[in-house]
């Protein structure tokens, strides 16, 4: 009987030992898959991070590139355009310069009773007074003016006061109203846009 | 005789409770070195891609300077031939402009 309970005893204890030991290799097995995972995943993460990082490196370096780019082809056409513009200023300043000394020429008296007949003309027909430059007023002779009066149907007079300009005239209704200004630098100011197209197209042909 | 063969089971018993709270203990060890490791696996991974990013960066820059500075160079002498070419053509103009001015 003794023998039978140590026997059974001997057998529940081995039994114990083996479950316990089963159980235990089972923790340790699963708490390593476990860490397994973690590190498994960790791993794919941090692939997935670095590809995310250095794609958005990528795509971030080419748009600074594209500014950078960018800013340096708006700096050269400013720079060209800067260069355009100041030589047709440069231009358009030696014209102004020539007009001055235009008034010496031969064709100025022609040039500048065709100015003035120019402005009557826009007048249309109310009497007017003619402004020039002090040393002008020979040009205009007692004729031309009673050629133009004939012509356009009005009484046309020389102002007392005469212009500060490079040459032209200025041409106004008795009134005062209606006001025509063709000195040459008004002329010129009212052309500019006009002329700065075909003065670059001369100058920048080639 | 048979409370020492029972005496002995209890004590099969605890020392199998305690070999099971120590696997356990060795089990949450382990996940928590491998969290650790984990950790450590994804910072080091942040820097190097970090220093690849800037690296990245700094070459693309470096290649956009360098472009950039072709087209500023371009632009200089496209503004020198400019000069040049206008060169023939200023009197021209000037002489046009004041036809056209004192032209009716």
């Amino acid at each position: 009987m003794i023998m039978d309970a140590t026997s059974n005893g001997s057998k529940i204890i081995s039994r114990i030992k083996e479950d316990s030991d089963l159980e235990t290799q089972e923790i340790l097995k699963n708490a390593q898959k476990i860490a397994d995972d973690i590190i498994f995943s960790a791993k794919n993460k941090a692939k997935s991070e670095e590809t995310e990082i250095i794609e958005k490196a990528k795509h971030d370096a080419e748009l600074t590139k594209q500014r950078i780019i960018a800013n340096a082809k708006l700096k050269s056409k400013k720079h060209c355009l800067d260069i355009k513009e100041g030589i047709i200023q440069n231009t358009f300043d030696d014209a102004e310069k020539k007009l001055g000394n235009f008034r010496a020429s031969s064709i100025y008296p022609e040039i500048l009773k065709d100015i003035i007949e120019e402005g009557i003309e826009s007048i249309k027909g109310e009497d007017a007074e003619i402004s020039v430059k002090k040393e002008d007023i020979a040009i205009l002779t007692s004729d031309f003016l009673k050629d133009l009066s004939k012509k356009f149907k009005m009484s046309l007079t020389i102002s007392k006061e005469s212009i500060r300009s490079n040459g032209g005239a200025l041409i106004r209704t008795i009134d005062g109203k209606i006001v025509v200004n063709n000195t040459f630098e008004t002329r010129m100011q009212r052309m500019r846009d006009h002329l700065r197209s075909e003065v670059a197209k001369i100058l920048f042909k080639g | 005789m048979v409370i020492e063969v029972l005496k002995s089971i209890k004590s099969a018993e605890e020392d199998a409770e305690n070999n099971l709270k120590k696997a356990q203990s060795e089990g949450d060890k382990l996940v928590e070195i491998a969290k650790d490791k984990a950790d450590k696996i994804l910072q080091k991974s942040r820097e190097n891609a970090n220093n690849k990013a800037r690296d990245i960066i700094k070459k693309v820059e470096k290649e956009a300077e360098n472009e950039s500075s072709n087209i500023i160079g371009n632009g200089n002498k496209e503004g020198s031939r400019i000069q040049d070419i206008s060169k023939d053509g200023k009197t021209k103009a000037s002489t046009m402009i004041i036809s056209r001015i004192t032209k009716v």
